[in-house]
């Protein structure tokens, strides 16, 4: 029940911050705005159809990952330290709650205003593609309306457009579990770190979570030494692989030959709770030791 | 916490960690395989890789190695409307370049990039700029290498390039023949869906362009099977009907036209019995109906008499001439004759039982009738002597302008043709005159896609009754064409 009370007012505050609300409204009023990005193309070989639909996708996709990624840097780095500034541990502190009680609240808190965050996004997301679906091709929605454009059966149903596309949905999922991951580092850092330095230690882990197709070639290259295998194979291991989150290209074309994506997206699920469940011990243990 | 349960903690860390290790093992193959297939195959090569970084403003480059690239792509792209709308046309190459490397799956790109190269350069004739040609090419090439398991760049480059742009019908055949061996793929789930059923019909077109008869005829009945078996897997029939009747007419046109031109009373009497069945349908058209009757009666009567039609055996002097003349600087006028064809050559035409044309123009008052069909076309060819069409292995933007290759074709109408002034003087960086040489060839094909097929009714598919100056059988092997070529010097075009 503490740990739930801690998570509850945790993401009271978090939402609270007008910060975290402003990239918010601001990433969910792009999403609505890239409806109208397409509308005007008049440079397209196939307007009004797939083309337009996958600019809306790749847009929204994209937009809900640097929203996602600035509210899970921002909103990650502060949560503990916060705490201490204001002095407000001292007073949860001195009541019986544990402290990795607060911390795994904190956890808990911070992971929920992120999904609350990417929920609200990718509502806005699945509607504005759905609606781009229905209104590119309103007629091409169905064989019959194709057949009535004077489109050839056969080709119909390449015209055929669903409303509903549900690797956008795993797109969505990958956008929350890629910054999921993020916030349990930066919350992890935060322990120790303040937040100036956690932002840009989060931001250097980041983008180096982004290279780990670079890092898996370098410790699996036949040429390179000892060391440097040893090393990027530690990278590899240590930071977590953010780019692996990253699969926009294959939702989009869904044709690449890249197995099953929906089994993908279930084991980097597991990589995440892992990983954050990982994060989130090391900062139980650190926090134990640590002197407020 | 007591120090044994902060043991505890460490070691439930440490388990943690390696359980980590072995998920992200068990992802990293999938992993490698995604980014792999997110990279374009022989798309850029290391000096224009190099200057396509110099060309990315910093925050699109840092944005599309941080995980946006898609989104950088769509931005790019979108920007590529603004400088069409603006006609910045040079500008858009580089981002079609730059899109096809971000998201090289995405083929509309690839085929309105190779659209843009083919038709928006143009000179002040509005004549589009050949030389982009090759670089059109090599950019679908790349877009299939791409994306090979999809029909759509196949047909593309059959079509818009092969068939439209080089009228090189064999190789227009080998892609349509490689487009019709790929369905599509739905752009949401990626899993295969029918291609469409013009893609079969343009294969059978195709065979009758090149003069393989026998396969086109193959091929009408194979796109019609195609389009008989899908009737009832949909929820719509009409257009499966409609396509039914689209190949037994082209058939039953095939067979008769095979035997109207060449004589073959075995393919006219195929062609009648088609003919017959598709009149007896429900709801066919009244014309159909009357046109199987006339044929049917022409059969009969010919077969009677033993007396095989051969309207295009028929050898017609075609007078082909050409003049060419320097108006001014860089401004020339190609004219000429051709008797492509008289009125009078369709008097007893076979084919007059279905298209009636002599008859038609008979019953027309005096002032109204017509004493050429027309409805042919003469190419020319403007280059420098040493001019060759080389398509580059890689796609690059970079068209060497110092080259000169212009061509375009002429109506001919009443007998002769005679091209608008060939204005060549507006731009010297468009058309530099740099060579000392150049050559010009006039020729008349009867492949030339804007040849009426009632034009073909009396001179044949392969020009059988061109006879005449200038016949040429060497430039199109197992076609009889014309062809004048002359050499000019620099000094006789400036």
């Amino acid at each position: 029940m503490i740990i739930w009370s801690i998570a509850k007012t945790t993401v009271g505050d978090a939402m609270r911050k007008k910060v975290l609300q402003i990239f918010l409204v601001i990433a969910m009023g792009l999403i609505v705005i890239s409806l109208s990005f397409s509308q005007t193309l008049t440079f397209s070989a196939n307007q009004g159809s797939t083309m337009d639909l996958e600019l809306v996708k790749s847009f929204g996709l994209g937009l809900m990952a640097l929203a996602g990624w600035l509210i899970a840097l921002v909103m990650g780095v502060s949560l503990i330290p916060q705490e201490i500034e204001r002095r407000t541990i001292y007073t949860i502190l001195s009541k019986p709650v544990k402290r990795y009680e607060f911390i795994i609240g904190k956890f808990l808190g911070a992971i929920l205003t992120l999904a609350i965050c990417v929920a609200l996004m990718g509502i806005v997301f699945v509607g504005v593609v759905a609606a781009k679906a229905y209104l590119a091709h309103p007629a091409a929605t169905s064989i019959q309306g194709a057949a009535k454009q004077g489109l050839d059966t056969a080709g119909a149903a390449a015209q055929k457009i669903p409303v509903i596309d549900a690797n956008m949905l795993i797109g969505v999922v990958m956008v929350f579990l890629q910054f999921f991951v993020l916030v349990s580092v930066v919350m992890m850092f935060s322990v120790v770190c303040t937040p100036t330095v956690n932002f840009f230690l989060g931001l250097g882990v980041y983008i180096v979570g982004l290279l780990s197709s670079t890092s898996l070639t370098l410790a699996n290259s036949k040429d390179a030494g000892v060391f440097v295998k040893v090393f990027y194979t530690a990278i590899h291991w240590v930071i977590p692989n953010f780019d692996k989150f990253n699969v926009t290209n294959v939702l989009l074309y869904p044709e690449m030959p890249v197995g099953s994506i929906a089994l993908y997206t279930l084991k980097m699920t597991l990589y995440g709770l892992l990983f954050s469940l990982g994060a989130m011990l090391v900062s139980i243990i650190i926090f134990e030791g640590k002197e407020v | 916490m007591s120090s044994g349960r902060l043991k505890l903690l460490w070691a439930l860390a440490a388990v943690i960690f390696v359980a980590v290790i072995v998920v992200q093992s068990a992802t990293d193959p999938q992993y490698m395989k995604i980014r792999k297939a997110g990279t374009p195959v022989s798309s850029v090569n290391a000096k224009e890789s190099q200057e396509l970084m110099v060309q990315l403003p910093g925050q699109f480059l840092l944005a599309s190695f941080a995980g946006f690239k898609e989104v950088i792509a769509g931005a790019l792209w979108i920007r590529a409307d603004d400088f069409f709308d603006n006609d910045h046309f040079e500008a858009i190459i580089p981002i079609v370049r730059l899109v096809t490397w971000l998201e090289p799956h995405n083929v509309d790109v690839y085929s309105t990039g190779a659209w843009h190269l083919d038709y928006n350069f143009v000179d002040e004739n509005q004549m589009s700029d050949k030389r982009f040609i090759p670089a059109s090419i090599a950019l679908m090439k790349e877009g299939i290498a791409n994306n090979p398991d999809t029909w759509e760049l196949y047909f593309e480059l059959a079509w818009t390039h092969y068939n439209k742009k080089l009228n090189d019908y064999r190789t227009g055949l080998k892609y349509m023949l490689m487009a019709a061996q790929h369905q599509g793929l739905d752009p949401n789930t990626g899993k295969p869906i029918p291609r469409p059923a013009y893609v079969d019909r343009m294969i059978a077109h195709q065979y009758e362009k090149v003069g393989e008869f026998d396969k086109a005829i193959d091929y009408w009945k194979l796109a019609r099977a195609r389009a008989e078996a899908s009737i009832g897997k949909h929820d719509d029939d009409t257009a499966d009907d409609t396509a039914l009747i689209t190949c037994d007419r082209n058939l039953v046109l095939l067979y008769l036209r095979l035997a109207w031109r060449y004589g073959n009373m075995d393919y006219y009497r195929k062609g009648v019995e088609l003919y017959r069945k598709m009149a007896a349908q429900k709801g066919v058209t009244p014309d159909i109906v009357a046109a199987a009757k006339a044929a049917e009666a022409d059969y009969a009567k010919r077969m009677a008499a033993h007396n095989p039609p051969r309207d295009a055996l028929k050898p017609i002097d075609m007078g082909f001439s050409v003049k060419f003349e320097k108006l001014k600087p860089r401004v020339f006028l190609i004219s000429g004759a051709l008797n492509l064809v008289k009125m009078s050559e369709y008097a007893g035409l076979a084919s007059e039982c279905v298209t009636h044309i002599y008859e038609n123009d008979a019953k027309a008052p005096k002032d109204r009738r017509q004493q050429w069909i027309n409805g042919g076309r003469v190419s020319w060819m403007l280059t420098d002597l040493d001019y060759k069409m080389v398509i580059p292995e890689t796609f690059t933007w970079k068209v060497d302008r110092s080259k000169l290759a212009v061509w375009d074709t002429i109506p001919v109408l009443d007998g002769k043709y005679k091209s608008l002034p060939i204005d060549l003087s507006g731009n010297d960086a468009f058309y530099p005159f740099k060579a000392q040489r150049y050559r010009l060839v006039v020729w008349v094909s009867p492949q030339e896609p804007g040849t009426d097929e009632t034009l073909q009714d009396r001179v044949g598919w392969k020009g059988e009754a061109f006879t005449g100056k200038y016949l040429d059988t060497k430039m199109q092997p197992g076609y009889r064409c014309f062809r004048w070529e002359t050499i000019l010097d620099r000094k006789d075009l400036l």
